[in-house]
């Protein structure tokens, strides 16, 4: 699915959960002109992720849409091109590291999250590459004033594709400075076992993985109940 | 190879997510497969910060090991899945048991344990390492041969030869009914075990026999219906007759079944044509249509018989059934032959106290004429002595002059011209008032005769004198009655049915005039005429009443209408007029009314009733020809 898109679809940041790959191609004038346009135009939506004994939530995954003046919401797939073009994609990526953060420090003061729940970002090829990374990560932590422990990076193996070792040295950094990292949508790309490795340390199946599941389970064994 | 992955990232030690769950099915797999950690449009889309959902995402229902983590088990151990194992058995109404392959018995729920106890077994005798093929092998009394038979079976699931063994038997003694359904059915998985459930189905065994039960009283008041009933399936073909309609066609059922309505009635009678396959299919449900026809014995006689036939859905509204009612109408058209006739004696009752009256009439003055012609009998006796006086003392010789004298005297003592006047008339009028007694007898006799089972030839105008006489007691005050009688012509027809008709028109007739004549003083008129028209009479009865309003003149001919007030009319009359003259002799009844009276024509064919069903007579019922 990731395959087929554009530049952009493959760079982890705004992987949507639905839908990017039949948006048509962006039209070019669509640009981000200033800082303050991200500022006012982009915001960040949040799907949980739970524990599938009890349904708890362990997660918030943040997801970037982008308010466009004209055209409305947009999918990450209109915005992260838009940014690319205009320079703004490690602007972009401090802004939702720092939003998340804060997002999270918030719902645990509150009380809507439990305290070990983690804030999940995707980061793109190109934010594994920029060398602001780790600084961006660390003002967003302290600016939220939030353990690393409860932040987690995802990256598809699309976005460790174009150079592997800078951008694994990058997530090791990260994985030191205590964040979690983890591989998404795997399973479609390489599936290269070679990423199951620290820092990698979770996986995310990618959702073609869910839908093949949809028949009757198999029955539960019952072997064991009654062996003498 | 999720699977391979799953355990390799397990073993790695890697948290597994689940993206993109939709569904709790989903949801379930992969739960089992080992993902921890889930996400994805069952619990929740991404959604803006202030609708993300608190703590725990409500799903629509807790998986199994939530609840089992929920209670403090944890489901990986041996021991929680025994326990949860046997608290589920033991949760089920039915007895259940696992057998080992050689049949021993390795685990029971509590209804098993409970029944063994309570049909007298101990605990130990079909208890866990008891071999339960010795169980049914030595089994005695009344459930032996079940037991034997399950044993079998047993053996053939115990051994794989089959995967599913399934057995009812009877376990009733004296005071209940038990009925058990076994099932054995073999465990894949479960290294050749074998689960035995034993379901009590009393409930469902009671609830067939009761259903049979219903079944066979229904299928009595079927079959003991005095009426023949018929059911036909879509295609036209009998699917089943009761024992009446068997009598009445003369077959027994074996014959009947798959055959069609054609092969046992004739259809040239009364009615619509009997409903055939495509009537059942466009006919409307429930739209009753009768017909009257002919029911083929195979014996050579033929009963003629009402059929109704209603189309009728089964209840999902699917296929069509036809029912057909049968009834075997000798009977009811000799019922209405006799009903014809009591209300005939009826009409004759009520008009008996005017033909009284009529008959008193002449009596009285018969009476009188035989007091008058008796008074002068003793005078004309004592001048016949006079006379005879006379005759002798002239003979003796006595003087002429003398004699005379006697004479004369004898005879001024009677009024001879009276006497020459009087007793003429009065014999007369004696022997007319006879005539007219004998008459209105007469008149009654026709009246009330039955009719006979054939027409026959009548004078009509005869036959509309002596209705006249018989009601000219209640004519005679409100009208003055002219008649005409010029048919002339003998007609063959029941006479007593078309009395009663004229009798009926002549009553209709003074009731109108009466009401018309009401508190004036004066009488009405009421004409009556008979006349022949080619090979037709006709009989008209006119009246000077107030006519029949032009809203009532549609319902005259309908029964049970009557305008007359509540015990003067049944509202029969008419109606009565309409079968008797169009429906049995094939005439025609015609009214002219208005303002200033009505006259009511009936017409008549001079020859034999053209009417289709005639009275009660098996002569008039053709016998099935070679042809049929």
């Amino acid at each position: 699915m990731a395959g087929s898109a554009p530049q952009g679809e493959g760079s982890a940041i705004g992987r949507a959960p639905a839908g990017g790959c039949s948006e048509p191609p962006p039209p070019r004038h669509d640009h981000l002109d200033s800082h303050n346009d991200l500022s006012d135009q982009v915001r960040l939506v949040y799907q949980p992720v739970v524990n599938t004994e009890d349904h708890r939530i362990v997660a918030a995954e943040a997801f970037v849409r982008w308010s466009h003046p004209r055209l409305g919401d947009t999918e990450p797939e209109v915005l992260l091109p838009a940014a690319v073009r205009s320079g703004l994609t490690g602007a972009l990526t401090a802004q939702v590291l720092k939003t998340a953060c804060a997002q999270l420090v918030d719902w645990k003061t509150t009380g809507k999250l439990a305290a070990d729940a983690l804030v999940a970002v995707n980061l793109s090829a190109d934010d594994l590459v920029d060398p602001n990374l780790v600084t961006s990560v660390r003002d967003a932590l302290d600016g939220a004033g939030l353990d690393p422990r409860y932040l987690a990076v995802e990256v598809t193996e699309m976005g460790l594709a174009p150079s592997p070792a800078t951008a694994l040295a990058r997530l090791q950094v990260l994985r030191r400075l205590g964040a979690r990292i983890a591989i998404d949508g795997f399973g479609t790309g390489y599936s290269s076992l070679a990423y199951l490795k620290p820092p990698i340390e979770a996986v995310k199946l990618d959702k073609s993985w869910s839908s093949g599941w949809d028949a009757t389970p198999k029955p539960l064994r019952w072997s064991g109940a009654y062996s003498p | 190879m999720v699977r391979g992955l799953l355990s390799l990232t397990r073993v790695l030690g890697l948290t597994v997510v689940a993206d993109g769950i939709e569904s709790d099915m989903q949801l379930e797999a992969l739960r089992q497969l080992g993902c921890s950690q889930a996400q994805g449009g069952f619990f929740c889309g991404p959604v803006p910060p202030e609708a993300f959902p608190g703590v725990v995402v409500a799903p629509p229902r807790p998986s199994p090991s939530a609840l089992l983590a929920a209670a403090g088990l944890e489901i990986e151990s041996t021991d929680v899945r025994q326990h949860l194992g046997q608290a589920v058995l033991d949760a089920l109404r039915a007895s259940v048991a696992v057998l080992a392959f050689d049949g021993t018995i390795m685990a029971t729920n509590l209804a098993w344990k409970r029944f063994s106890l309570e049909h007298g077994g101990k605990a130990s005798s079909c208890g866990v390492g008891v071999n339960y093929l010795d169980v049914c092998r030595n089994a005695r009394g009344a459930g032996a041969e079940d037991a034997a038979a399950t044993a079998m079976g047993l053996r053939a699931v115990l051994s794989g030869d089959r995967d599913i063994f399934r057995v009812e038997y009877d376990c009733s003694d004296d005071t209940e009914v038990r009925q058990f359904i076994a099932t054995a059915t073999r465990v894949a998985a479960g290294g050749g075990a074998v689960v035995v459930v034993h379901n009590d189905i009393t409930a469902r065994h009671l609830a067939e026999v009761a259903l049979a039960e219903s079944e066979e009283r229904f299928r009595s008041i079927f079959d003991q219906a005095p009426l023949g009933i018929l059911r036909l399936d879509a295609q036209g073909r009998i699917v089943d007759a009761n024992r009446a309609l068997c009598e009445i066609v003369g077959r027994p059922l074996e014959q009947l079944e798959g055959s069609r309505r054609a092969d046992l009635f004739d259809d040239a009678v009364v009615g619509p044509s009997p409903a055939g396959a495509e009537d059942i299919a466009t006919q409307p449900v429930d739209a009753p249509r009768s017909s009257q026809r002919q029911a083929r014995r195979p014996d050579g006689t033929a009963r003629v018989v009402q059929v109704n036939d209603v189309v009728v859905h089964d209840k999902e509204g699917g296929s069509r059934t036809l029912v057909a009612t049968v009834e075997d109408v000798i009977d009811s058209l000799r019922l209405a032959e006799d009903l014809r006739r009591a209300q005939q004696m009826e009409a004759l009752g009520q008009l008996a106290g005017g033909i009284a009256h009529e008959i008193n009439t002449p009596t009285q003055y018969i009476s009188d004429n035989l007091s008058f012609l008796s008074d002068i009998w003793g005078p004309v006796v004592k001048l016949l002595g006079v006379s005879k006086d006379a005759v002798a003392r002239l003979r003796e010789g006595d003087a002429p002059g003398d004699v005379a004298a006697a004479l004369e005297q004898g005879c001024a003592e009677v009024d001879l011209d009276f006497v020459e006047a009087e007793v003429p008339t009065a014999l007369s009028q004696s022997k007319e008032g006879i005539e007219r007694v004998a008459t209105i007898v007469r008149a009654m006799k026709a009246f009330g005769r039955p009719d006979p089972s054939d027409p026959e030839p009548t004078d009509i105008d005869r036959l509309v004198a002596n209705a006249v006489t018989v009601a000219r007691n209640e004519l005679k005050y409100v009208a003055e009655v002219t008649t005409d009688f010029g048919a002339d012509r003998r007609v063959m027809c029941f006479p007593g049915a078309i009395s009663q008709v004229v009798l009926n028109l002549l009553v209709n007739a003074a009731y109108a005039v009466g009401e018309a004549q009401a508190g004036t003083g004066q009488r009405g008129h009421i004409g009556v005429k008979t006349w022949a028209e080619a090979d037709r009479v006709v009989i008209a009865v006119s009246d000077t009443g107030p006519g029949i309003p032009a809203h009532v003149l549609p319902r005259i001919f309908q029964p049970f209408f009557t305008t007359k007030p509540f015990g003067r009319g049944t509202g029969q009359g008419l109606a009565m007029a309409w079968a008797t003259v169009v429906d049995r002799h094939g005439g025609q009844i015609d009214v002219a009314t208005s303002g200033a009276g009505t006259t009511i024509t009936i017409t008549l064919p001079v020859g034999a009733p053209a009417g289709p069903i005639g009275p009660p007579s098996p002569k008039l019922l053709p016998g099935p020809g070679p042809d049929h």
